[in-house]
């Protein structure tokens, strides 16, 4: 229970940011799906057949797993806020739809007559009878898809579009239950407030309610354009990849650049998405720096040289070189770490065998029960290239990559992959094993951004250089230990590197 | 002779394979109040709908004041005609005094006029306009609901008013009340009115003329008394001696002087009681044996002279039927 009130307050901005975007997302998705299931249900009012198309319609969208939606609009429309709206309107479209045309047909067909009578035109009959009657269905209808518009907008932290989720996915990625626990209760809460609120909504008259969205509608959208329209300094967004050790980064990168530039905002956005998401958002200008290694830049990002460096100077100066080619991006000074694989145990079993190489586990050969990450398994640079290059082989199982530190840690297995700078070799007191052979490629973080604005703002390449060849592996496990292990901010971890390291302020 | 308000000629309607009405020819003159008598299935309601066409005719034209109807711009036709129906059907989303005002703000009149209408039009039909006013119409009786629905109707002053069976779902009493009220409202502002029974009690004490309506055809047309005296075949005969089983007391005044009762009066006879024509026989009965003679007075005119003997006369012949 302390545990949950300290995160709760050391991660209360963040909180209240996601809050805010969670909030959005939702009520926008939810005016959109709303714009067009209600005109869409009284345009079909007098074409039953077509009617009963829509709903089919709707009902299979709806059947759609949303993360199956999510996944098939990235290719069409990218990542971040886009997709997510699309697929909470696609969600919301048939309770919408559904409460307006049942509420609009199942009206005493006596008071049509009347109203048919009277000479009232298909809209005054609309307006002053017809909508006021179906009103508490359809508004029904709205609540139903808020709910469900709430929910369903957690997943949007996976395509970058923040929220709610991200606390989700965060406490996931950390194996902080806090903090997962924290954005399941806080959409829960959001959910149910809203509900109540839409269900006073139902005690007023549909008049005064049109207003408010109407007035509401103009606000968020007179705001906007004001935010969008107000003479701004030089405003950047730095994103970073899931977990912990990109929060740090991207928080040193700001504090660097906002203590050497008064007139440059800088907005984070830590926890974006997945590689392929950052880079395109990179590339479409969506953000405007994101940390990235060597060793995946030449992996998946660039067309892969004909013949790859084996130093880590050189993996750096290829990547460089190719981003610049071929996307027009600047790769700024790297790092000293070099995050890349490792093969970790227990510091008992490298004292009692005397292991402390990749080589030396030849000799406990047979002893060996070695807990893997599927991908790891199966990679070129992972255990086929242990088989091939060490021609070693032993009894492997694979297990997910949350759970082989706790499966070393019980002995459940005595060696496992891992990245060099993880806070659990920091926290159960792991010793990564040399890789003797050079198998592993060396990783470097570098700050990445696009040339064009590197051009135009030299004084932020000058403050984020100030980095080369800080931060070692142990100092980043160490960091990462503190975020995930201790529940420090990724703030404050960073800032306090960056004071004792001296590099804040005038000195280079 | 003014033209007529509403024309039927050679008028058919079809559903499916049936005939629901016929080959109809009717004349409905300008501020009379003609009554529509039947069984159901008779085609009467099917007739009053075809003038505000809720329904299309499918042979046949009708004409509305001399022009054919679907000259007349379908909006512009049914804001002149008002509308009563059986199920009453007020708005259940508007209070008393927004379904009273929506017909007449269609029509764009000055809302302070509308305003005093709503207020008139509550205190003639006898509901406070302080507490009826914003009441829903779930909150009313339904003969409250009823009167409301009927002033609604009347209150943009249409040139005619339509009512569907607008009184058969109500009880004796309110039924009895609504008739007098549509008697009072029909004599002050001359609307033409098609009204719509299965009643022909209702339809002797209200019509200034009936039709009979048998099968889809028009059987008879004529004031009470001559459906009374020369009923067309035996079907109106039955229906109006099914119109007699009543009770004598209740019988409106307004009867007598169709029957023939009433004697004219004399500047002799000023001094006599006065009593309206929407009164009944039971009412007229303690004066009649202080005075031996009471006035009839419609709204506007005096009816005539009812006295002891002729009511006895009237009485023995009704009794002997």
């Amino acid at each position: 229970m302390t545990e949950f009130w300290q995160t709760l307050v050391t991660q209360r901005s963040a909180l209240i940011t996601a809050l805010g975007q969670h909030l959005l997302l939702s009520v926008i998705s939810l005016a959109i799906a709303m714009a067009i299931a209600i005109p869409l249900a009284i345009w079909v009012i007098p074409k039953p057949k077509t009617a009963n198309v829509f709903l089919q319609i709707a009902g299979v969208l709806q059947t759609i797993p949303s993360l199956a939606l999510l996944g098939m609009l990235i290719p069409l429309v990218g990542i971040g806020s886009v997709p997510a709206v699309i697929s909470l309107v696609v969600y919301a479209l048939l309770p919408i739809f559904q409460n307006t045309y049942t509420g609009l047909t199942e009206i005493d067909p006596s008071l049509e007559e009347a109203a048919t009578a009277f000479g009232m035109t298909r809209w005054e009959k609309l307006r002053k009878v017809e909508l006021p009657l179906a009103f508490p269905m359809i508004l029904s209808g709205i609540r139903t898809a808020l709910v469900m518009i709430i929910g369903t907008a957690t997943l949007a932290a996976l395509i970058g579009a923040g929220g709610l989720g991200t606390f989700i996915l965060l406490g996931i990625n950390r194996n902080n239950n806090t903090m997962t626990l924290i954005g399941a209760l806080a959409s829960a809460l959001l959910a149910i407030i809203l509900s109540f609120a839409l269900l006073g909504v139902k005690r007023i008259k549909l008049k005064p309610f049109l207003i408010t969205v109407a007035v509401a509608v103009v606000g968020f959208g007179g705001f906007g354009i004001y935010k969008l329209v107000q003479p701004q300094p030089v405003s950047i967004t730095i994103a970073g990849k899931l977990g912990s050790e990109p929060e740090i980064l991207i928080n040193m990168y700001r504090d660097l650049i906002e203590t050497d530039n008064d007139n440059v905002k800088v907005t984070l956005k830590p926890n974006f998405g997945q590689t392929s998401f950052l880079f395109s958002a990179l590339k479409n200008n969506q953000i405007t720096i994101y940390p990235e290694f060597s060793g995946t830049v030449l992996e998946g990002l660039v067309k892969a040289p004909a013949k790859q460096a084996t130093s880590a100077t050189g993996i750096y100066q290829q990547a460089k070189t190719a981003l610049q080619k071929q996307d027009k991006l600047t790769y700024l000074a790297p790092l000293k770490y070099n995050n890349t694989y490792a093969l970790v145990v227990k510091r008992s079993f490298a004292n009692k065998y005397d292991v402390h190489s990749i080589s030396d586990l030849a000799k406990v050969k047979s002893q060996i029960n070695a807990g893997f990450d599927l991908e790891f398994l199966d990679r070129n640079d992972g255990y086929k290239g242990i088989q091939k290059k060490y021609g070693l082989s032993f009894k492997t199982q694979s297990m997910s990559a949350d759970l082989r530190y706790e499966a070393l840690n019980q002995d459940k297995v005595n060696v496992t992959d891992g990245y060099s700078t993880d806070s659990q070799i920091r926290q159960y007191d792991l010793v990564v094993l040399k890789d003797d052979q050079h198998l592993f490629p060396t990783y470097q973080g570098a700050p990445l951004m696009r040339t064009a604005t590197a051009k135009a703002h030299p004084e932020i390449v000058r403050s984020l250089n100030k980095l080369r060849g800080k931060i070692s592996a142990t100092d980043m496990q160490e960091m990462n230990y503190e975020v995930n292990v201790q529940r420090k901010s990724a703030a404050k971890v960073a800032h306090h590197y960056l004071v004792t390291h001296h590099l804040l302020g005038g000195e280079r | 002779m003014t033209t007529p308000s509403i024309q039927f000629k050679q008028v058919s309607k079809k559903f499916a394979d049936n005939y629901a009405v016929e080959k109809l020819d009717l004349t409905i003159e300008a501020s009379e109040l003609f009554v529509l008598v039947g069984a159901s299935g008779s085609g009467k309601t099917t007739t009053l709908k075809m003038i505000n066409r809720l329904e299309d005719v499918t042979d046949g034209t009708i004409e509305y004041q001399g022009k054919p109807l679907d000259a007349v711009p379908l909006r512009d036709l049914r804001l002149q005609m008002g509308y009563v129906l059986q199920q009453i059907a007020l708005f259940p989303n508007m209070t008393v005094a927004e379904n009273i005002r929506l017909i007449p703000e269609m029509k764009h009149m000055a809302p302070a006029k509308i305003k005093q209408r709503v207020t008139d039009l509550l205190t003639e039909v006898g509901l406070d306009p302080a507490t009826y006013a914003t009441r829903m119409p779930s909150d009313l009786s339904g003969g409250e609901q009823q009167r409301v629905g009927i002033i609604r109707a009347f209150a943009a002053q249409p040139q005619v008013v339509l009512m569907d069976e607008p009184f058969s779902a109500l009880d004796p009493i309110s039924r009895e009340q609504l008739q007098k009220l549509t008697l009072k409202i029909h004599q002050r502002l001359k609307s033409t009115i098609v009204f719509v029974t299965h009643d022909m009690n209702e339809a002797l004490q209200l019509g200034d003329r009936i039709g009979v309506m048998q099968n889809g055809h028009l059987v008879q047309v004529g004031t009470p008394d001559e459906i009374a005296q020369q009923p067309a075949n035996d079907f109106v005969s039955k229906m109006f001696a099914s119109a007699q089983t009543n009770d004598i007391y209740g019988v409106y005044l307004n009867r007598l002087k169709v029957l023939g009762y009433l004697e004219p009066v004399t500047a002799a006879d000023q001094t006599l009681p006065a009593f309206d024509s929407h009164q009944t026989i039971g009412e007229v009965l303690t004066a009649l044996q202080t005075s031996g003679a009471v006035r009839i007075n419609n709204e506007l005119a005096v009816a005539g002279k009812l006295t002891s003997a002729q009511l006895l006369a009237f009485m023995i012949k009704f009794q002997s039927k």
